[in-house]
């Protein structure tokens, strides 16, 4: 203690020592509470990558350690027992269902939106009640239909239904998309004797991009993710994809963490890549939404 | 001029036509025709059975059976739990994000939103080791701070199983909707906060005046996606109860596919489907009350 | 689609090399991926010998095949042959008319009746007809852990009170050693503990009638061995005697848990050494008998014995195909190879010769054949309806949030409901 501090009236040292105290805490909490939860979504992404080259005995009993001896030998298991074919499924499946739902979303929504014919109101109305529509709410009568196809087991089986589902939710998104876009740029093209494709093609999509990538990288997360259908509509081993590989996978190795784990990390890793690198059009695709 | 008005339109409506059917055919085929497919078989006794008209009958075993009436809860009870978590924690993490911090806010985005690509599958695999009650981390975390373990684990108490998921639902969906309402307040002007600042409004007062009013369209939509995916929850669930222990996590999703798969009921299961849809229909029309253009 | 084509490939492949052909694929869908292994080497050796047909094996894991099974059985396009649990399990799908009445083909004395066991054969008649064909038996015991055992000096328990003493006195050793490893993530794991205790304590005529609704009404389920029964299981849990959190430990955490020294003990399946051993337990466990209850009015020396086979779907197109198959897998020289690679034991013994089988397959056979009484497991004999109550309450019952009697309300209530739908 100084002098000059016992000389200063009461009031001012009081206010000067809280002050400072407060703008710190006002700085730090927010801080503290994201990072707090930001190590709460680390853990068990971490965990997952260290488990998978652990043996059993050292997940079950140091989980959070490295391993004595790294155990790659759990990656070469996933191949060897053929999940390379369900990753494959899958991806035949995702491009399968997601090009032609956002290509037929993009001409249903543009032409509800933007163009006048008789029911396009009533249309519109029926998709939109409907988007809310969950896959179990006609799993019976869907399975029986695309088994009295011929589809089940097989890739269309899956992919059609994905279509189909998806389509509600894309023109949802798209339809107002389209529903602001300046009505100038088209009148001046079809002034100029453009066609209502070349008007769709070369001048509305070209300018639509960000709302059509969102729908895509939605889409494309949701039908990769995908599980109740493909449980049921392929349940043989044909076009198995890599969710219900991965409920098999646990099936055979229940007690084996690491192997499951390692397969869990390698589904999940490139997604997280790709996140990471594509991270502005991911969060610019999801926040979309709501515009 | 005449002519080439109909002309136009002709063309017009070729082109409509055109444009609308894919969609229409696939929506109509896959969804519309299931939809009364299940309303209609929902009438009939089951196949092994007789499958003879039977009227009503199976609602009136819903209305008697008390797993639809679990499930049913579960189902109102997640929706209204992830509001609260999903949508809550979500704004307030924005809010911290777009006022509270200046350096390092890029990195914090990106682990938040991370779960969001991670499939619930996935998910639901990873959590039911990290739960498992013996060797699980969280057992062996909680244990570590000396803290006592529920003898019945989480998953296995009937009582703790259902809370769990939603914290596992919430780990999963947190960031996305953090990242709509940031979109959200990041849209909104900067000279509104500044003048908030010059009054003298505090950190609360500013959030409740001025952000909140301002992301009142985000916060609708986050609420319209939480609900509609709270509703249509199956995965999760599944994964990680397959709706027990005994029914206590059970949800539409899980017992239709149980009665249909299960237990040979796949008529009952249609007109449980039949509410399902119902309810989802609801919630769609509830999109086009929110929705300020609807049609 | 991708296999479709390789599988053609395949098929053409063969055929520039030996010049026979395909002419006949049929699809073989089983359960369990112990049973990978013998599958693969037997359907090798079958189509061997019967080139002319081709065999399209696939398989799920128990929990999955459940309702995997009844989703492809529902379909257009069933599998020939499939795997089935005996009992309702197995009845559910002659109910449903997808499976086929392969009567004529014992009465044509097609190779698998060769050697099959009657009493085990019976199993799968039902409405007059016969609907599959057993391909292995199984049985449940109480596994120990030896070196513990001896360590300690420890008795095998005889009685329900000497296994409740036990348990207590493995957590004084040593606090952080499991009693009784016990996984319920999936309950049929329960069903087992319930199917020996009822065992116990309910005369087993009355036992049979209830899980058969065939009970007069006023008395279906009604008998006070059930809940005595139900008393005992819940005591074993308040003594200590298992792990924590069994409503979510799967059933193979469990085994690995008993084969790692983490467990004195573990109920399991006669399937489960080669799952032991797995994980280098071999020659250091022994199995005993589950003990018997003081003054209960069942069996006290019985066990549980099930039977699972295989069969043919009612809209096969390729029925005599499938029949060779299955006659195939039942063949003593498959039968010896199944206990061999897979550890499951022979539904035909009697056929076989013990040099055939391993000698931990013989022991259990002579156990299950010692036993006076069996009973198949709760699951598998009880009306569909009833049994996802038992084993839905069973988890119920082992978290503490309702009473035996409240268990036993539920069954009965869901029991004259299934009685007075026929």
């Amino acid at each position: 203690m100084t002098d000059g501090a016992i000389v200063r009236p009461l009031e001012a040292p009081a206010r000067a020592r809280r002050h400072p105290m407060i703008r710190f805490l006002k700085r730090i909490i927010p801080y503290v509470v994201l990072l707090a939860y930001c190590a709460l979504v680390l853990v068990p992404i971490v965990w997952v990558m260290s488990a998978s080259i652990k043996t059993r005995r050292e997940v079950f009993l140091e989980p959070l350690g490295l391993p004595e001896v790294p155990q790659w030998g759990n990656y070469a298991n996933i191949f060897e027992s053929g999940f390379q074919t369900y990753i494959w499924n899958s991806v035949v499946v995702t491009v399968g269902s997601v090009v032609p739902m956002v290509i037929f979303s993009i001409m249903a929504a543009y032409a509800l939106a933007r163009r006048v014919f008789l029911g396009r109101k009533v249309i519109y109305l029926l998709i939109v009640l409907t988007y809310a529509i969950p896959v179990h709410s006609i799993l019976i009568p869907l399975y029986r239909m695309v088994d009295d196809m011929g589809l089940l087991d097989t890739y269309l089986g899956l992919i059609l239904p994905h279509i189909a589902l998806g389509i509600p939710f894309s023109v949802v998104i798209l339809y107002s998309f389209f529903l602001d876009f300046p009505a100038e740029l088209e009148e001046a093209a079809r002034i100029d004797g453009c066609s209502p494709w070349r008007i769709l093609f070369a001048i509305v999509l070209p300018l639509s991009a960000p709302a059509v990538l969102s729908v895509v990288i939605f889409q494309t997360v949701s039908v990769w993710n995908e599980f109740l259908w493909a449980s049921i509509a392929a349940s043989g081993e044909d076009v198995r994809v890599w969710t219900t590989g991965i409920m098999q996978f646990q099936g055979q190795y229940s007690s084996d963490w690491p192997k499951i784990l390692a397969v869990v990390n390698l589904m999940t890793l490139p997604l997280l890549a790709i996140y990471i690198l594509a991270q502005r059009h991911f969060v610019r695709a999801f926040a979309g939404i709501g515009k | 001029m005449g002519m080439a008005t109909i002309k136009r339109r002709q063309n017009g409506t070729a082109f409509d036509l055109v444009m609308v059917a894919p969609a229409l055919l696939l929506f109509g085929l896959f969804i519309v025709w299931p939809a009364i497919e299940a309303l209609h078989t929902s009438l009939y006794d089951e196949p092994n059975r007789g499958g003879g008209f039977i009227g009503l009958a199976n609602y009136r075993d819903m209305i008697a059976d008390p797993v639809f009436w679990i499930a049913m809860k579960n189902n109102v009870l997640f929706i209204l739990c992830n509001l609260v978590f999903q949508v809550g924690i979500g704004t307030i993490f924005a809010a911290l994000i777009d006022q509270g911090i200046r350096r390092g806010s890029t990195v914090i985005r990106t682990i938040i939103f991370a779960p969001l690509v991670i499939a619930p599958v996935a998910i639901g695999v990873i959590w039911s080791m990290l739960l498992e009650p013996n060797f699980g981390l969280v057992r062996q975390g909680i244990n570590a701070a000396g803290l006592p373990y529920p003898s019945q684990g989480l998953l296995g108490n009937p009582d703790l199983a259902f809370p769990s998921i939603v914290a596992v639902g919430a780990w999963n969906y947190i960031g996305f909707m953090m990242t709509i309402m940031l979109a959200a307040m990041q849209g909104i002007p900067r000279d509104l906060y500044e003048a908030a600042r010059i009054d003298g409004s505090s950190a609360f007062q500013t959030f409740w005046h001025i952000t909140l009013p301002g992301v009142r369209g985000a916060l609708i939509l986050c609420s319209l996606i939480v609900i509609v995916g709270s509703f249509k929850t199956f995965e999760l669930v599944y994964v990680l109860t397959r709706g027990g222990p005994g029914n206590s996590t059970q949800v539409l999703g899980t017992y239709i596919v149980e009665a249909a798969f299960q237990l040979f009921r796949p008529n009952y299961a249609a007109g449980m489907s039949v509410v399902v849809l119902i309810v989802a229909i609801l919630f769609g029309s509830l999109q086009v009350m929110t929705s300020r253009r609807a049609a | 689609m991708k296999t479709r084509t390789s599988l053609t490939l395949a098929a053409s492949l063969a055929l520039l090399a030996g010049g026979a052909t395909a002419e006949t694929t049929i699809v073989f869908q089983d359960m369990g991926a112990e049973r990978e292994g013998f599958n693969e080497e037997a359907i090798r050796l079958f189509e061997e010998a019967n080139p002319d047909i081709e065999v399209e094996y696939r398989w799920q894991a128990n929990e999955p095949y459940k309702t995997g099974i009844k989703v492809m059985m529902e379909s257009n396009s069933p599998p020939d042959l499939y795997f089935v649990w005996a009992g309702s399990f197995s009845n559910d799908f002659v109910d449903s008319g997808v499976a086929s009445d392969i009567s004529d083909s014992e009465a044509a004395g097609d190779l698998w009746t060769q050697g099959a066991a009657t009493g085990v054969v019976d199993q799968f008649r039902y409405q007059g007809g016969l609907y599959g064909v057993p391909g292995q038996v199984y049985t449940k015991y109480m596994w120990k852990n030896d070196a513990f055992f001896a360590e300690h000096d420890l008795a095998v328990p005889e009685t329900l009170d000497e296994l409740i003493g036990l348990c207590s006195r493995v957590r004084e050793i040593d606090p952080l050693m499991t009693p009784i490893a016990f996984g319920a993530s999936e309950s049929w794991t329960i069903n087992h503990y319930l199917t020996i205790l009822f065992q116990r304590h309910v005369p087993l005529e009355t036992a049979l009638a209830d899980y058969q609704l065939s009970a007069p009404a006023d008395a279906l389920w009604t008998d006070p061995g059930y809940e005595a029964a139900l008393e005992d299981y819940v005591s074993l849990i308040d003594a200590g005697c298992f792990n924590d959190g069994i409503n979510s430990v799967d059933p193979n955490v469990s085994r690995t848990m008993f084969a790692t020294d983490l467990a004195a003990m573990t109920f399991c399946g006669s399937w489960c050494p080669p799952i032991f051993n797995e994980q280098g337990f071999e020659g250091r466990y022994s199995a005993f008998d589950f003990p018997a209850v003081e003054g209960g009015r069942g069996n006290q020396d019985g066990t549980l014995v099930g039977t699972q086979g295989f069969q043919v779907a009612a809209a096969s197109e390729n029925r005599e195909a499938a029949i060779k198959l299955m006659s195939w897998l039942l063949s003593p020289e498959m039968q010896a190879l199944q206990a061999r690679t897979a550890g499951q034991l022979p539904a035909n013994a009697s056929a076989l010769q013990d040099g055939d089988l391993p000698a931990e397959s013989v022991a259990l056979l002579d156990k299950v054949a010692e036993a006076p009484v069996s009973v198949p497991p709760l699951n598998t004999i009880v009306e569909t309806s009833v049994s996802d109550v038992i084993l839905k309450s069973g988890q119920d019952l082992t978290a503490g949030t309702i009473t035996p009697a409240e268990f036993m309300e539920r069954v009965r209530a869901q029991a004259l409901d299934a009685k007075s739908r026929g």
